[in-house]
């Protein structure tokens, strides 16, 4: 057995989507889903995870996306009935006639929907992270609810108390949040990054993107990305590695010009061209640097097959790198 | 019996075993050695237990077995799987396929997909409309009147003319509209010729109105006209048309990018245009209907569109295609080809002149 299996070393990620291959399997989702009158859903999803899932790999290994369709039905309807009572509630507001309950409807309304963002973070990480897979260890997501509650709620206010100001350190501390509660098999996840730098990169960002009438966009979007990413930290045994992006902002800006091109141009029908073209772009420039030992990573999470809230995160639009 | 190389991980660890596996009547065999080079393992995965992952690359193939957390078996041979199915037969790997079949009888599923796509605009813009207007009509008119109050307090309530309003109802109690619930006319200070209808039965006419009309008649085809988008519930049913297509394109498209969303936006706008079109001139022979029941001439229709093209004439705005009036001049010859024939009409009667002298003449009050 060789000793030093844990030097300093990269491990690529290579994505292996073709375009034609998801447009295949998107299409014929998108007929499923219009025949069965959006009852498909669950199922299309299923099948476009395992697909993207299947085709990334790292260390020479691919994912795997273990959810089902059906797992995912009994949350759709469950979002779909979450979604009927918040919606209800405005109505039967505007309807009644009396300003008061209109109030009375919208507040229910919006309360319940930010009420909602955490519950369908947690519940999507749960899902999703005990669902995938890399060499047969699954991963996991062990944060509590009450905790990500308590940060949303205080970080909001306080976001709100100076004015967003306080936004940068908001986002980094969910990030510490739910990223510091990743695991992959014995492997932890945590995010080093601080508020102070992503306050300082947006401000910057702002600043020479109004300077530049724009043209900094996308090199401040790089900024974010690179900030993201690079600050996610493995710790495996006391030993630490993390992941390196170097995406630029050319590169950026080609993705999302061609992109907005085929898209707008194919009236949203060629989307998952574009789909696999930003996946290639983030993975293909994605490295894990440092002591990681792909070979003795440990099962130790327990099975999870609850998929309540990952619908809701979808209507939520709530979308995690 | 064939024995193929493959790599091997048991479910507890991310360690690559080599393996050999060899296909055996009873089972799949899997034999490996553990890190320690000590004896070699071997498992058996029943054949019909197997998992076997849909989306790999041509010749190679992932399979997966058991219970959580799986164990799962890579080999890169191409002739491994039409191996594996056809010696288990009998009991055959579930493959965990995805929405498509693989190649061979590719070609029909292509056929259907194509045609259900083709299915898809026929949905759209016949289907959907029809249905939309189904449910419309199942609203019952008590709430439509409840809905369409809550709007015209908010709409009407801005300034209204009383005078001219008590006068407008006497005019309009004399056209002896029928309609499932109590129709509200009013008449709202503002000078900019125009006339609406909102759900609900309220009926709204701006003073700038009679400044441009020129006889009973006119009323008569302008009220008729507005009592057509209510007695139609054209407004319930344009608002279940744009929501219906709104809710159909995004469930088809699923999540885009908001630049889609956009332009489904305006494509929607764009359509919900042509449907008021269509709901214009039904509300203009609904206009000429009540016009015929009281022997009033048709031609006071005809007028009144004259006097309003004349009026955005002046002002430079008729744009067939952005208006959301149908160009005057294509109303007016449809309502020409409908009153050809008949000709068997009477002069207003004393009560409608009555209360159209008053409403002519009264001066505008500051």
């Amino acid at each position: 057995m060789e000793e030093n299996s844990t030097t300093t070393q990269s491990y690529p990620f290579v994505f292996h989507g073709k375009g034609t291959a998801y447009f295949e399997i998107q299409l014929a989702n998108w007929v499923l889903t219009f025949i069965s009158l959006g009852f498909y859903y669950p199922w299309a999803k299923a099948n476009s995870l395992r697909y993207l899932y299947s085709k990334t790999e790292f260390a020479g290994s691919r994912f795997t996306f273990h959810g089902t369709g059906k797992e995912m039905f009994l949350g759709f309807i469950k979002a779909i009935g979450i979604f009927i009572l918040l919606y209800g509630a405005v109505m039967a507001g505007a309807l009644s006639g009396s300003q008061t309950w209109l109030y009375v409807g919208l507040g229910v309304f919006y309360v319940g929907f930010m009420a909602l963002i955490p519950l369908a973070i947690h519940g999507r990480m749960r899902y999703r992270m005990s669902r995938t897979s890399w060499r047969g260890i699954h991963f996991g997501y062990r944060g509590q609810l009450m905790r990500l509650y308590g940060l949303f709620i205080s970080n909001l206010l306080l976001t709100i108390i100076t004015f967003g100001i306080y936004g940068s350190w908001y986002t980094v501390n969910l990030r510490k949040e739910i990223i510091g509660n990743i695991r992959m098999g014995n492997v932890r996840f945590s995010y080093e990054g601080t508020g102070t730098e992503l306050f300082i990169i947006n401000l910057k960002g702002l600043v020479l993107t109004i300077l530049t009438l724009g043209g900094y966009l996308f090199a401040y979007t790089r900024d974010l990305h690179n900030y993201y990413l690079n600050n996610v930290y493995l710790e495996q045994n006391g030993h630490y590695s993390r992941l390196s992006s170097s995406v630029t902002g050319w590169g950026y800006f080609k993705l999302v010009a061609i992109n907005l091109f085929i898209v707008v141009f194919s009236l949203g029908i060629a989307a998952p061209f574009a789909t696999i073209r930003t996946m290639r772009f983030v993975l293909q420039n994605a490295e894990l640097v440092g002591e990681f030992d792909a070979d003795n990573l440990l099962q130790t999470e327990d099975i999870y097959k609850d998929a309540t809230y990952e619908d809701v995160s979808d209507m939520l639009d709530i979308s995690l790198v | 019996m064939p024995v193929y190389e493959g790599i091997y991980f048991d479910g507890k660890s991310s360690q690559p075993h080599r393996a050999q596996v060899s296909l055996e009547p009873s089972a799949l065999q899997i034999t490996y050695k553990t890190q320690d080079n000590t004896l070699p393992v071997t498992v058996h995965w029943q054949s019909q237990r197997i998992e076997q992952e849909a989306y790999t690359e041509e010749g190679k193939t992932i399979l997966r077995y058991g219970n959580y957390p799986a164990q799962s078996l890579e080999v890169s041979y191409p002739d491994f799987l039409p191996a594996l199915k056809s010696y288990y037969t009998a009991a055959p790997p579930v493959s965990q396929s995805g929405p498509l079949p693989k190649s061979g009888s590719a070609y029909w599923v292509w056929l259907i997909i194509i045609c259900l796509l083709a299915l898809i605009p026929v949905t759209y813009f016949w289907v959907l409309p029809a249905v939309a207007d189904f449910a419309a009509r199942q609203i019952p008119p008590a709430y439509e009147h409840k809905l369409g109050k809550t709007l015209a307090t908010q709409i009407i309530a801005e300034d209204q003319d009383s005078a001219r309003t008590a006068n407008l109802r006497g005019f309009a109690r004399q056209l002896n509209l029928p309609a499932p619930y109590p129709l509200t006319f009013t008449v709202i200070r503002n000078a900019e010729p125009n006339a609406f209808a909102i759900p609900g039965g309220n009926i709204a006419v701006h003073e700038g109105m009679f400044n441009l009309i020129q006889s009973p008649e006119e009323l008569a085809a302008l009220l008729g006209h507005e009592y057509g988008h209510i007695k139609l519930r054209h407004s319930l049913r344009s608002l279940f048309r744009s929501l219906s297509g709104y809710i159909f394109i995004s469930v088809i498209i699923g999540d885009v990018s908001a630049i889609t969303a956009v332009l489904i936006e305006n494509a929607n706008a764009l359509k919900s245009l042509e449907y008021s079109r269509n709901f214009e001139n039904e509300a203009d022979l609904l206009g000429l209907q009540v016009m015929e029941a009281h022997q009033l001439n048709p031609e006071g229709m005809v007028q009144l569109f004259r006097h309003l093209q004349e009026h955005s004439k002046a002002r430079g705005q008729d744009l067939e295609f952005i208006s959301t009036h149908p160009a005057l001049s294509s109303r007016i010859r449809n309502i020409q080809n409908r009153i050809k024939q008949k000709n068997n009409f009477q002069p207003a009667s004393d009560s409608l002149q009555y209360y159209w002298q008053r409403l002519k003449n009264m001066p505008a009050k500051k």
